[in-house]
């Protein structure tokens, strides 16, 4: 089963912080697809944002001072984002880590988190958001169908 | 027992050291803490490291301070090198600090890593001292681990 567009919608919303139709749409969404494809929608998002954000010159201290940006910014963020949690994911999506030992919980819950933060720094205008979103959800729909 | 002049004397040369990057002195350092080592005389050690980064992290966000900043200058300590990334924990480091600057919150994670986390600290909490910041900070320091070990005869 591919992304649906209700699913797109969903995460667009939350990218572009329209909290109103985001709550209203992610209520709408059907529980068991959205299990999967909008989990892989978010999971493709995020890794695609992390590439676009680090690319493969990066350092260790670009991902420490990024997930320390990122919690800086809140403290509700701050205490939900575990900044070990977040650095191991961030280095999986780059290829060096492994996220073996993290529960689903916390790997979804720490893609969400950061991947709101790194689309926000992008500034993306709606055809650019627009695009990115395309692109992700290509790459979900490879990894659903494969 | 309290905390000895050696031991203050030792952290002072540790410290002092540890900016320096000077081989000779860590070397100099390493053999101040092993007499202590030798002469079983490193009893009170840790209370004067957890005293002496409290009060340095004290002088470092007096007389405010927030949680943002606590999580940036963790961010910053980590950042200057892998190895130092590796080593300190984010969570820990970012729990002794608020602990330190008061705020009341469960200590975390298990004591060695807390400890790690204490000298870790210390030694970017420092950074930039004279010798005597490291004279006035470590007497303090020692008030409070002093105070800390009477206290503790009384629990």
């Amino acid at each position: 089963m591919p992304v649906t567009d209700d699913q797109v919608a969903t995460l667009r919303a939350l990218l572009a912080n329209d909290r109103d139709r985001h709550e209203r749409l992610r209520a709408g969404l059907d529980r068991a697809e959205a299990g999967k494809g909008y989990m892989a929608l978010i999971a493709a998002s995020f890794g695609e944002a992390a590439l676009r954000r680090f690319g493969s010159d990066y350092t260790q201290a670009d991902i420490i001072t990024f997930v320390a940006s990122l919690r800086a910014r809140s403290e509700r963020v701050s205490e939900s984002l575990d900044p070990e949690v977040a650095e191991r994911m961030l280095n999986a999506a780059l290829g060096s880590a492994s996220t073996q030992g993290l529960s689903r919980e916390a790997k979804a819950g720490s893609q969400i988190l950061l991947l709101v933060g790194l689309i926000a720094d992008e500034h993306l205008d709606d055809p650019g958001l627009d695009a990115f979103l395309a692109g992700a959800r290509k790459l979900a729909d490879q990894i659903l169908g494969g | 027992m309290t905390i000895s002049d050696e031991m203050v004397a030792a952290m002072h040369t540790y410290l002092a050291a540890l900016h320096t990057d000077s081989d000779a002195d860590l070397d100099n350092s390493d053999r101040q803490f092993l007499a202590l080592l030798k002469a079983d005389r490193i009893e009170g050690l840790g209370e004067l490291v957890l005293a002496a980064f409290t009060v340095a992290a004290r002088r470092r966000f007096s007389p405010t301070w927030s949680p943002a900043e606590i999580v940036r200058f963790v961010a910053y300590v980590r950042s200057s090198s892998d190895e130092m990334a590796a080593l300190l924990a984010p969570s820990a480091a970012e729990n002794q600090l608020r602990l330190a600057l008061g705020a009341r919150i469960a200590p975390y994670p298990d004591m060695e890593a807390r400890g790690r986390a204490q000298m870790l600290l210390l030694g970017a909490l420092t950074r930039g001292y004279t010798s005597h910041d490291l004279a006035a900070m470590l007497s303090d320091a020692r008030v409070l681990a002093d105070e800390s070990i009477a206290a503790s005869l009384r629990d």
